[in-house]
């Protein structure tokens, strides 16, 4: 079973997508605007692999293919939901460089919003973004999150300090 | 700890176990329940982790005196679908008929939907425990489905109610 947005479909991530995820993982300009800060080994990203296909609603987590083509281009997930607050936490990567400035990321967070709010019934999906990322701010603002707040010098990066910026998305 | 009118329902505690096995060996208390054998020393569970989303057992006390007179609880909450099961025992002979199973009973829903955010609440009831299917009409739930022979009890078959509960039906 997939989610299909406008051009992105969300699925279980699977073993095979070990190589892409390494390449992302390790790859300083993906990586650049993340938490992910030390070099990953094929072995460490096998076992954050193994039973990721088996979702709760404590765990959804994607691979994200071209609905076009069907070439995997990221992954999402939602992490700390509570079933009693209803809230959830966006992780979202489009980790192939191919894949950048075209909407792909905008419509992967429109797509597992539409799953958090109508599949499994989630009140709120929050997310923090470096400030200096304006492209991933832009398209969160084009898939509805809104901006709530700004935590000075919470990220550190490239020997410093960088603002993180609070944005989140409630059910219709 | 949630506070009713009458009963107040907490945590449970080593201290209840003797109380609850009383509880257990009481045949008109355990007549309608699902156990048809004799309690075990260690039936009644005393989780030793904070209670969380998913099974939520709890002791019923009497407000007056502290005393335990039952249990209650919420088990099989489905996340998605944000239902659960419930249950109630007075065990206590002394306190049966007397508005406290209803008191219990209207504090666990409160519970169940302004704290844990659920958005149903439903029971499981022999349809022949008249006094238990009053008590639930009473506070607000409804019949939704009965399963013929669900339950063999006592050399006997009896139906069984499905019952639930939303949280504008609690009265």
């Amino acid at each position: 079973m997939t989610f299909t947005g406008a051009l992105v479909r969300l699925r279980a991530m699977e073993p095979r997508d070990a190589d892409a995820q390494y390449r992302w993982m390790n790859d300083l300009e993906v990586t650049e605007h993340l938490g992910w800060r030390y070099p990953i080994s094929s072995l460490a990203i096998a076992q954050r692999l193994d039973g990721a296909g088996a979702m709760t609603f404590a765990n959804p987590r994607f691979s994200v293919e071209r609905a076009d083509t069907g070439e995997l281009i990221g992954y999402t997930a939602l992490r700390d939901v509570t079933p009693e607050s209803r809230n959830g936490e966006l992780d979202l990567v489009i980790g192939e460089r191919s894949a950048w400035g075209q909407g792909f990321g905008t419509d992967t967070a429109r797509t597992v919003c539409a799953f958090a709010f109508e599949r499994i019934g989630l009140h709120r999906v929050q997310l923090w973004v470096v400030a200096t990322h304006a492209p991933a701010i832009r398209a969160y603002e084009k898939a509805g999150f809104v901006r709530e707040g700004v935590a000075r010098e919470r990220f550190f990066k490239r020997g410093r300090y960088h603002d993180a910026v609070l944005m989140a998305r409630l059910a219709p | 700890m949630i506070a009713g009118s009458r009963v107040v329902l907490r945590e449970r505690r080593p201290s209840d176990v003797p109380y609850a096995q009383a509880w257990l060996d009481d045949v008109d208390a355990m007549r309608w329940t699902l156990h048809p054998y004799p309690a075990a020393p260690d039936a009644y569970d005393v989780p030793g982790e904070p209670l969380s989303w998913g099974l939520v057992p709890l002791t019923v006390v009497d407000a007056e005196s502290g005393r335990p007179i039952g249990h209650a609880g919420l088990g099989d909450m489905v996340p998605e679908h944000r239902r659960a099961l419930c249950w109630i025992v007075i065990g206590d002979a002394a306190f049966r008929g007397r508005g406290y199973g209803e008191d219990t009973m209207r504090t666990l829903c409160r519970f169940a939907f302004e704290t844990v955010n659920l958005a149903k609440v439903e029971l499981e009831v022999v349809a022949d425990n008249a006094a238990a299917v009053r008590l639930y009409e009473r506070i607000g739930f409804v019949r939704e489905v009965t399963r013929r022979r669900a339950r063999w009890i006592e050399g006997a078959w009896h139906d069984e109610h499905l019952m639930g509960l939303f949280p504008e039906e609690l009265r």
